[in-house]
């Protein structure tokens, strides 16, 4: 109950704007959650304190507190934990100006929106994609990411949390796309929802400013409200808003003109540069929340999520390189029958070891499918080796006995497997190796053979 | 959404044309289709998509049933029939023929609520369940590859699979007989949803498709 209602404190903290307060709380909610082992609720502190951190622009502190909400986000983090988990992901991205990536977590965070129908995180999603499309040019896609943002607002009530976060990506495209009309509408309607919040939020929107100033060629008028914003934040040293000026400086070519260019210049040589590397934040281009292979994946760096397998055979398809792609499945039924999945899991586990054992003596990436199913891909592999190969993995795995007080339970293994010049030149594709292994390790199993061979 | 699909695992025999079509609609809306959820992605989902869209946007007289595949994709088979019986009004269908956006929203909302019902259904019955369950796992791939003559030394055709391909799909039509009005509901709501989406991305709809001036 304590623990409920200091979230409930953290959360209203957090809508008064009261960042310092947010973070001070959250670090004495969070550790006794996790003493308690509630790591839903540790979970929300750490969003809260992520958020905080973004929020007063301690970037150093933001990163470290995403890294320790991923490990605890992967392990025990439920849809909506994800959903915000990728929209701060997103951010992080951002500002460590890897945008490709930003944009890959902000569409994850969107298909979680919908899943659990928050309309609040779509738009703010959806606007902060649309500046960031606008930023590389993709202007298009950023129109319609703006445009379903407006779309689903119209289910939020008029003052609402996500209208005012969603706004500064608002904002931020309208100034990209030169839109002065439509900006200051924006501005208007968006002032009227902050009120007396509005000191805040103060920086961001004249930052918006400035850049739409710079685009629509009022490149005085644009210095002047950059220095002004550096003002504002330099007392306060928000990181994020000084690595946003410094980038429009920069890229802008604004340095001369722009009276606070050393101190800034100083500024960003004192930043940790790897920190700004956001890379730190794996889940986006790993996929850790999607696969379940955060265990192998450090121990053996060749088992991969199924975006990289896919990159990857698409990369050997087109320098013309030959693969084998082979799957496997234990055949665990009679096992989740007498124990539960944990176990066999468990049970699993050293035998997936085994499989890795000999297939890594060869030029391979593992996907894992599921806890009793993989798929592996081997380059330079001759028709001898793979049969050696499957001999050795016949010797060790095939028809394993597990003994328990009252009997044993076979644990049968079978394979499929096809190689790429067995399909037309122009068929070899992932899709297509993997849908024809899934046919042979179908007819080994439905025939209890090791495997058949094509 | 699975891009990398391939046409000859639709339901009507396409043109090339038309496919390349299906797959640039797939990059260029693909904000569109982030209402799927993750454990529906499937290679097999976005060929349903792809039968629904070309069902919609083709006229019936120029729809070839891809007869090999209705033997090998019965489920999908039915599926299909059900999305044909969906009343759709006149200027909106007479939209859909001319508009391939339009209809790529229509075939992914259809999906979305029709996969919703039929999933609820399906698990009402737990002699079926399974077989859906177990259906389901096959999802990720082509099933063509099954059906290759290659294997017929080791079995004529794939029995299991199609034992379990046959129950489902029998139970899909049980389905939509006993609730014929849910299913036309949703078709409804899917379509009306997929208009208002689209009118507030791209402008209004007439009935040839384009914008209204």
């Amino acid at each position: 109950m304590k623990i409920t209602n200091q979230i409930e404190h953290l959360r209203n903290l957090y809508k008064e704007l009261k960042f310092e307060e947010v973070i001070q709380f959250g670090m004495i909610t969070l550790p006794s959650s996790l003493d308690e082992k509630r790591y839903t609720d540790a979970l929300i502190c750490y969003e809260y304190i992520a958020s905080a951190y973004f929020e007063i622009g301690c970037f150093e502190n933001f990163l470290v507190v995403m890294k320790e909400y991923e490990k605890l986000c992967i392990t025990y983090g439920n849809d909506h934990n994800k959903m915000v988990f990728y929209y701060l992901c997103s951010l992080s991205h951002v500002f460590g100006n890897d945008l490709e990536e930003s944009i890959k977590a902000t569409k994850k965070s969107i298909r979680y929106a919908h899943q659990l129908k928050r309309d609040g995180l779509i738009v703010i999603n959806y606007c902060n994609i649309a500046a960031i499309l606008a930023l590389i040019n993709q202007f298009e896609q950023a129109k319609i990411a703006m445009r379903l943002a407006n779309y689903y607002k119209q289910n939020l009530p008029n003052v609402n949390d996500a209208i005012v976060r969603g706004s500064t990506g608002a904002l931020f495209y309208l100034a990209i796309i030169k839109d002065s009309e439509e900006f200051y509408k924006t501005k208007q309607e968006f002032l009227q929802c902050i009120t007396e919040k509005q000191p805040f939020y103060s920086k961001v929107i004249l930052l918006a400013e400035a850049l739409l100033a710079f685009n629509i060629g009022q490149v005085q008028q644009s210095n002047s409200l950059f220095e002004q914003v550096y003002q504002k934040i330099k007392v306060g040293k928000n990181k994020i808003l000084l690595i946003l000026i410094n980038t429009c400086i920069e890229q802008f070519k604004l340095k001369e003109q722009f009276q606070y260019t050393n101190e800034l210049e100083q500024f960003m040589k004192s930043m940790n540069k790897d920190l700004l590397k956001s890379a730190n934040i794996q889940s986006v281009s790993k996929d850790v929340f999607l696969d379940n292979i955060q265990a192998n994946t450090f121990k053996y760096p060749n088992v991969v999520s199924k975006e990289s397998i896919i990159e990857y055979v698409d990369n050997m398809i087109s320098q013309k390189n030959a693969l084998y792609c082979i799957h496997w499945c234990f055949v665990t039924k009679e096992l989740e029958d007498l124990f539960e999945t944990q176990y066999v899991e468990q049970l699993l586990f050293p035998l997936f070891e085994k499989i890795y054992q000999s297939i890594f003596k060869y030029d391979a990436k593992v996907h894992v499918l599921s806890k009793n199913k993989g798929e592996a891909f081997i380059i330079n592999m001759n028709e001898a080796e793979l049969y050696a190969l499957l001999g050795e993995l016949e010797k060790n795995l095939h028809s394993l006995e597990i003994y328990y007080s009252t009997g044993s339970v076979k644990i049968p293994i079978h394979f499929g497997f096809i190689h790429s010049t067995k399909l037309p030149e122009n068929q070899v594709s992932y899709d297509q190796l993997v849908a024809f292994a899934a046919a042979g390790l179908y007819y080994a199993k439905s025939h209890e053979q090791l495997y058949i061979e094509s | 959404m699975h891009a990398k699909i391939d046409k000859a695992d639709c339901m009507f025999l396409i043109s090339d044309e038309k496919f390349n079509q299906f797959q640039q609609l797939i990059k260029e809306l693909e904000f569109f289709t982030l209402i799927l959820p993750f454990d529906k992605e499937s290679y097999q989902q976005s060929m349903i998509i792809l039968d629904i869209w070309y069902l919609l946007s083709t006229k019936e007289t120029d729809r070839i049933t891809n007869p090999e595949n209705t033997m090998i994709y019965p489920y999908r088979k039915y599926f299909l029939e059900i999305v044909k019986k969906g009343q759709i009004k006149r200027y909106i269908q007479l939209a859909l023929y001319e508009n391939e956006k339009l209809a790529f929203l229509c075939a992914i909302y259809i999906f979305k609520e029709f996969d919703t019902i039929i999933s609820e259904k399906m698990a009402l019955n737990e002699d079926v369940a399974d077989q859906f369950i177990a259906l389901k796992k096959y999802s990720e791939n082509s099933l063509r590859p099954y059906f290759d003559p290659k294997y017929i030394e080791v079995e004529n055709y794939p029995r299991q699979l199609a034992l379990i391909q046959s129950a489902v799909a029998t139970e899909l039509q049980a389905i939509y007989q006993k609730f014929k009005l849910p299913f036309s509901w949703k078709f409804e709501q899917a379509i009306d949803e997929a208009s208002k989406i689209y009118e507030a991305v791209f402008g209004l709809i007439n009935d040839w498709g384009g914008r209204v001036p």
